[in-house]
């Protein structure tokens, strides 16, 4: 083992956990599931940190795409029929506060592939070429979903038109 | 597109996101869990290579060749070391048919092939010298094992250590075609003698025998031996008297040294006894001294009609050439052969001599092989008719089966018995292979389905 390639580790994880937490709460939408994807893409870091040249965290970040999309589809066989969000917020419930749950509630809604694209291009602020390089997608894919996603949401809460119109 | 909003939304989402604590000890967790990954990724691939090799082996070995000439009695072309799985499981019966060879393995198991199908017979010759608890002797170069001529009778040198009864020593003859076996004797002054050496006549007629005389039997069938003998049974089994040799002398040109030296012994087709030990031919009650280059010595003595002819070379690891001699001499001639140390174990007729080298496994000698040697032409030619594998030892061949113009037959190789540890290794490894594999997988679907 070497001594300074743990410490290399243990200040990337101090540095970093917090964003890629945030990151995995939007992509999981569960506080529990976002903590266990956290603590994989860190342990799979760990075993491969080695390997790793340059910065760690665009290779920290994809485990945690591919991860959550890989667990999601494990999930998707068992719990088809339950909403995976805490809250089980409802989708019409307009307000500050509510617009808040209510965009939560309708993230719920996509796919997981959809969820990861917005989560990726709006929050993480990646282009399409980024974001399809991290998902292993094309970028053109990535147009087509983003645009996909934005109109499901839609569909799921016209309240959020407005939100929505200027991401589009 | 610059979606402000929506991403100001998600990032208030994402202040709910819960605060992660980070085991200290993860980095170790990840370093172990590689080191354990590639173990089991070796594991596997080391299965998968084994079932591999299980399968595919077999099936990519070429086909035996087939039999050739397998419808017609001879001695095979090449002699195969017997693996210790298979002597060790020795054949309970003697009634094997016609043998072509006779030889030990390197643990002096006695092994005859088969003249008809080439088999290989392992043998339980009770009481054989090389086999005997009590002996304390090794006959590994040259054993008192003789196949006769026509590889009918096998005749061993025996030692019975006195287990429930008196130990006693002497000669049993087993036909091969019955099963049958004749157990002779013979004493040398009224004492048993301790048969080191057995030839057969060139006729197959009579069997000589030499050995040193037991005068104490001192315990658990070991011996203290006196003085060399000798003497020839009939092929009735009747016997001449016991001929006691003398000390065989090695005279160089200013020393004389004797002791340490057995004489070889030699019967003629007319059932005729002689010997031949360092510098002296006995024969006819007398010893005759015949004159030998000091590197050289007599490796082996028969007769050619009523002569005695000795294969004479260079002292074991000296380099020379070979040379048939008459012996007490002085004339002689001279063999053509490159072989190291050969001995010489028959004949096919008069100017046809039957030479063969062995060898131990891996003891660095030249591969070991059987050549005729045949003297009739001018400077004499030297053929090699039998590849001998390594442990193949004190082979003696039925000469009568091998015509000068095709001495030889193809066989295909034995197809052994397998060992256990190959039975265990066939079926434990790709079991093996599959625990492992079903153990990687399952560690790695239980790492990822959380």
């Amino acid at each position: 083992m070497h001594p300074s390639a743990r410490d290399e580790f243990e200040r990337f994880v101090h540095a970093r956990t917090p964003a890629l937490t945030r990151t995995a709460y939007l992509l999981t939408g569960d506080a529990h599931l976002a903590e266990d994807l956290v603590q994989t893409a860190l342990f799979n870091a760990a075993r491969a940190w080695h390997r790793i040249e340059g910065d760690p965290e665009p290779y920290v970040r994809r485990i945690l795409y591919t991860q959550n999309i890989s667990w999601w589809r494990r999930r998707r066989l068992r719990e088809a029929l339950t909403p995976a969000y805490d809250d089980r917020a409802s989708l019409a419930a307009p307000g500050d506060a509510d617009l808040r749950i209510s965009l939560e509630a309708a993230l719920a809604q996509l796919t997981q592939r959809q969820r990861s694209v917005l989560v990726l291009r709006f929050f993480e602020d990646l282009t399409e070429v980024q974001a399809g390089h991290a998902l292993g997608i094309s970028s053109g894919t990535v147009k087509s979903t983003t645009r996909a996603a934005l109109a499901r949401l839609r569909a799921l809460a016209p309240h959020l038109e407005d939100l929505l119109e200027e991401a589009s | 597109m610059s979606g402000e909003q929506l991403r100001a939304e998600l990032e208030r989402i994402a202040d709910r996101a819960p605060a992660v604590e980070v085991d200290a000890g993860l980095f170790d967790r990840g370093r172990r869990a590689t080191r354990r990954a590639r173990v089991l990724t070796a594991a596997a691939v080391v299965g998968c290579l084994a079932v591999l090799t299980t399968v595919a082996v077999p099936l990519l070995r070429p086909d035996p060749p087939p039999f050739a000439d397998s419808d017609v009695i001879g001695v095979p072309n090449h002699l195969y070391a017997v693996p210790d799985h298979v002597a060790d499981e020795p054949e309970t019966g003697l009634r094997i048919g016609r043998g072509a060879a006779a030889f030990v393995t390197e643990n002096g198991v006695p092994v005859v092939v088969d003249a008809q199908d080439g088999a290989y017979h392992v043998l339980r010759l009770r009481g054989l010298l090389d086999d005997s608890p009590g002996g304390g002797y090794r006959f590994h170069s040259a054993p008192p094992l003789a196949l006769s001529p026509d590889g009918t009778r096998i005749a061993w040198g025996i030692l019975i250590d006195g287990t429930g009864g008196d130990p006693y020593s002497g000669i049993r003859v087993a036909d091969l075609t019955t099963g049958e076996v004749l157990e002779i004797v013979p004493t040398a002054k009224d004492r048993n003698v301790l048969v080191g050496q057995l030839h057969w006549s060139a006729d197959g007629r009579w069997l000589v025998w030499g050995g040193a005389r037991i005068v104490e039997w001192t315990g658990g069938g070991s011996y203290s031996t006196s003085g060399q003998f000798g003497g020839v049974v009939a092929a009735d089994g009747r016997t001449s008297p016991s001929y006691e040799l003398p000390e065989a002398e090695v005279v160089t040109d200013d020393t004389v040294v004797s002791g340490n030296v057995v004489p070889d012994v030699l019967v003629s087709d007319e059932g005729e006894f002689a010997a031949v030990g360092g510098n002296g031919l006995w024969r006819d009650g007398r010893n005759t001294r015949f004159d030998l280059p000091g590197d050289a010595a007599i490796y082996g003595a028969w007769f050619r009609g009523d002569q005695v002819v000795g294969l004479r070379r260079a002292i074991d690891g000296a380099e020379g050439r070979a040379y048939l001699v008459d012996l007490p001499g002085p004339e002689n001639t001279m063999v053509r052969t490159d072989l190291s140390d050969p001995r010489r174990i028959g004949q096919l007729d008069a100017d046809t001599q039957v030479l063969a080298t062995e060898a131990l496994d891996e003891d660095g000698s030249p591969d070991p092989q059987v050549t005729l040697v045949r003297t009739g032409r001018p400077g004499g030619t030297e053929t090699p008719v039998m590849a001998l594998d390594r442990g193949v030892l004190g082979l003696t061949l039925a000469t009568d089966l091998m015509p000068p113009d095709h001495p030889t037959v193809e066989r295909p190789a034995p197809d052994w018995p397998w060992s256990p540890q190959r039975r265990v290794a066939v079926v434990a490894v790709p079991v093996l292979a599959l625990l492992a594999l079903t153990g990687a997988t399952w560690l790695l679907r239980r790492r990822f389905s959380r």
